[in-house]
């Protein structure tokens, strides 16, 4: 009996020896992420979180500041040809890989090529469609692009087709950060980069850790490590940072009041305007969402006011055309789309012709507690109308399907920017070249809309930008594509030992150099 | 014959293998949602999707090519690779496996003590209130949802008391352990302590019982070594039961603690449409799901000697 009492005792240690929990560290900075990223491969990174933390592994020519101007990164400075077509590039020439290599025009060249390359398969090709000799590289028939010229060990030129201004902007995006190519590409590769941290661990489903650069080149990261981790439920994230387990967190919809509200957490809060447009999408080209007038009557039909008052309150801003405010500059001045009003609504709609007493639409949304509660209030306004609808809910890749397809013929979508540029949120979304996958999902098409948007995005001159940009969006508040609801903004959280803490409206802005923890072990 | 016997059981088991191949395999392609959408993000260009289609061999060949080329590929070696990581199935399960193994041990272990324990106390003590306990904290373990039961450990000890780790898998460290064990060993602890009260009692009265007592044997040991010998049949068919389905990752608690299991990476891989990843945790399941039956037939043999494995 003794015997086996001793078992007992000595397996009841085990089970809780190792309680003893490890105490965290300050040197390192801990964020959580909801769900594991897809790669750190520059070439493939289609999504925020993974841009987010590209910034800290790699660099690019040039870069965004906190205010969206493009600053030079590994460029120092650059030159612009008069007809607008040759970007030169000068390079730094104290910037090195991780792996000791220092960084030099051919970097640059062979960087920009593999998005290209048919056999890496980048989906993010399209950012260098306007470079010279794109699409003989793309087809095979060339074996290298004539528009990446290397014209000095540290003077690296972009020749294009033709003048296309968002391009510095584009140089920004997490695609355009150059590696050290040695051959191997997919997704599973994490290449060597140029970055303020260096890529250290990764257990996929779990975490990521980066450590410090301290040979990089624009000063090294007060901070010695970086640690993403993967939470997917948002109240045991929030219970990992009141124990102080994380430093930053994107505050869930569900305690938003708890943090802004709450003394203890609501100085602690930051918030911005980020880039992005949350819209009712109609499919253009079936009726009788095909019928201009029938969009129109539905746009003005929903009292976004009050959806935004009741349900979202101040996480979001409203949106008066698909270009958040930030990226419309002064000389730009146009209609934006109808507002809330019923009668006009009603008016549009007689006047449409659409035999609607009879017909039920179906809105198509992503299954999401937040979508659940927007679709309804939608319905309710269009149901005031004398519409009948439908509500369909779908899973997240079910959903995309059925919109990329065209499926889908009334969905509530959101459009988050490549690159700050106005252009971003007009020709991937409207312009018919895009119709699909390729960003224009309402499948619009309008020749003069086509014209205006590719004038304007190879135009030079700032002025007659701004007059094409302008005729663009009144077409679209007039044509209503997209029934633009609102601008989501970002609410972050910090413990009150994070300094210098900074929330960036871009994604890729913030490279992790300035901020600190100050607190004792 | 045990030799002769498992040989049997492996090879009776490899059509049941091939048919949840075909089942899931048709299950799937039935299903709408297509994995390209998860690799391109919102903008690419057409050319360029074909390419993509084209290189991960998505949606080609129709049905039974894609079918030929799944099992083909699962024989090259790691059972595929997934879509999304471009990683060998194989290599993907072997890393959360692990962690689903120690969890599910440790789970059906809490839950084998406490509701054997449990179950025996309530089926040989004359006081009611041990069976009343029994019968409100079974109720309570059988109609407590998972998620709930997780969050409120949460609540009370990382988050009110600090005490334990809210998530993660830490460094391997056992307090890590302790909340999605007590999780997910809670439903089938209380299933177990019914089990055992049933098949206790119907054994209680037996012959050999009373004539152990007869013998003057501690009572104790006659508990043990008697009456909870002959009542293990249906407990440890529950054991089983539960330890195969705990192997298979258990959704819920592994997203609610964030642990890095094989349960949350497959509905991961469902909701991404990633194919090869699906079908290779099913398979994987399965196979799991057999070995622990045939496990379970040997147990049945060392308990009862009367039954024969044929």
């Amino acid at each position: 009996m003794n015997k086996k009492l001793l078992i007992y005792v000595i397996s009841g240690l085990l089970m809780f020896n190792g309680c003893e929990l490890k105490k965290r560290t300050y040197d390192t900075l801990y964020l959580r992420l909801k769900q594991d990223i897809t790669t750190l491969d520059p070439a493939f990174i289609v999504d925020v979180d993974g841009g987010m933390l590209a910034a800290y592994l790699y660099n690019g020519l040039v870069r965004l500041d906190k205010q969206l101007n493009v600053i030079p990164d590994i460029a120092k400075k650059w030159e612009i040809s008069t007809d607008g077509k040759t970007y030169r590039f000068y390079l730094r020439n104290d910037v090195f890989f991780s792996t000791g290599e220092k960084v030099t025009a051919v970097d640059f060249k062979k960087s920009f090529e593999r998005i290209i390359d048919p056999e890496v398969s980048s989906p993010r090709s399209w950012i260098f469609d306007k470079v010279k000799g794109k699409d003989l590289f793309m087809s095979g028939k060339s074996r290298e692009v004539e528009g990446f010229v290397v014209v000095e060990d540290h003077i690296f030129e972009i020749v294009l087709n033709q003048p296309f201004s968002p391009f510095l902007s584009i140089l920004t995006i997490p695609n355009a950060m150059i590696v050290k190519p040695d051959g191997n590409h997919g997704i599973q590769y994490i290449p060597k980069g140029t970055g303020p941290f260096i890529f250290n661990d990764w257990q996929r489903g779990n975490k990521i850790s980066l450590v410090r650069n301290n040979n990089y080149f624009d000063g090294k990261p007060n901070i010695e490590k970086l640690v993403i981790r993967f939470i997917p439920e948002d109240f045991t994230a929030i219970t990992e940072f009141e124990n102080g387990n994380l430093d930053v967190l994107e505050i869930p919809r569900s305690e938003f009041e708890y943090f802004t509200q709450y003394d203890r957490w609501k100085n602690l809060v930051f918030s911005t305007e980020i880039l992005n447009t949350y819209y009712l999408g109609f499919n253009c080209e079936e009726p009788p969402y095909s019928n201009p007038m029938f969009r129109r009557a539905i746009t003005a039909g929903i009292n976004r006011d009050m959806i935004i008052k009741n349900f979202m309150s101040s996480r979001v801003t409203k949106a008066g055309s698909p270009v958040p405010q930030i990226l419309i500059n002064e000389g730009i001045s146009f209609t934006p789309q109808h507002d809330f009003d019923s009668s006009y609504a009603k008016s549009e709609l007689e006047k449409s012709g659409v035999n609607y007493k009879n017909l039920t639409l179906t809105l198509v949304f992503n299954s999401d507690k937040e979508m659940e509660g927007i679709a309804e209030l939608i319905q309710h306004d269009l149901g005031n109308m004398g519409l009948t609808i439908q509500l369909e809910e779908l899973e997240w890749t079910t959903f995309k399907e059925k919109i990329s397809t065209g499926e889908a013929k009334m969905f509530i979508l959101s459009w988050w920017a490549d690159y700050p540029d106005i252009e971003n949120f007009l020709y991937p979304t409207f312009a018919s070249v895009n119709r699909g996958s390729a960003g224009n999902r309402v499948r619009y098409k309008n020749e003069k809309f086509d014209t205006i948007i590719e004038q304007a995005r190879t135009c030079v001159d700032m002025q007659t930008q701004n007059k094409l940009y302008c005729d663009a969006l009144n077409i679209i508040s007039n044509d209503c594509p997209w029934c633009c609801l609102w601008h989501k903004k970002k609410y972050t959280v910090i413990q009150p030992w994070v300094k210098n803490y900074f929330l960036a409206p871009v994604y890729n802005i913030d490279k992790g150099l300035e901020i600190k923890l100050e607190k004792r072990q | 014959m045990p030799a002769l016997y498992l040989i049997k059981k492996i090879i009776e088991s490899i059509p049941t293998l091939i048919g949840v191949t075909i089942v899931t395999f048709i299950l799937l392609k039935l299903a709408p949602g297509d994995p390209i959408y998860y690799l391109v993000g919102e903008r690419v260009d057409q050319t360029r999707l074909e390419q993509i289609r084209e290189k991960y061999q998505i949606n080609k060949k129709g049905l039974v090519g894609q079918y030929c080329l799944y099992v083909k590929n699962m024989f090259q070696g790691g059972m595929g690779r997934s879509y999304i990581t471009n990683k060998t199935v194989i290599s993907s399960l072997a890393q959360r496996f692990p962690n689903t193994l120690r969890l599910a041990m440790f789970s059906i272990i809490i839950s084998i003590f406490s509701g054997i324990i449990l179950g025996i106390i309530s089926a040989y003590t004359r006081i009611p209130f041990w069976d009343q306990l029994l019968t409100i904290l079974t109720t309570f373990g059988i109609s407590t949802p998972v998620f709930w039961f997780g969050l409120f450990l949460i609540f009370i000890f990382a988050r009110c008391f600090n005490i334990l780790p809210a998530s993660g898998t830490g460094e391997g460290e056992m307090a890590y352990l302790i909340l999605p064990a007590i999780t997910l060993g809670s439903r089938s602890a209380a299933y177990l302590a019914r089990m055992t009260k049933t098949s206790m009692e119907s054994v209680k009265g037996a012959r050999y019982v009373i004539a152990a007592k007869g013998r003057g044997i501690h009572p104790f040991s006659i508990v043990m070594r008697h009456s909870l010998k002959n009542a293990l049949i249906p407990i440890v068919t529950l054991i089983g039961l539960d330890f195969g389905s705990y192997l298979n990752g258990s959704v819920l608690t592994e997203t609610i603690f964030g642990w890095n299991g094989v349960g949350s990476y497959i509905v991961m891989a469902i909701n991404q449409r990633d194919y090869p990843v699906i079908m290779g945790g099913i398979l994987l399941g399965t196979t799991i799901f057999i070995t622990v039956n045939i496990i379970i037939d040997f147990l049945y043999v060392l308990f009862d000697p009367r039954i024969e494995l044929k």
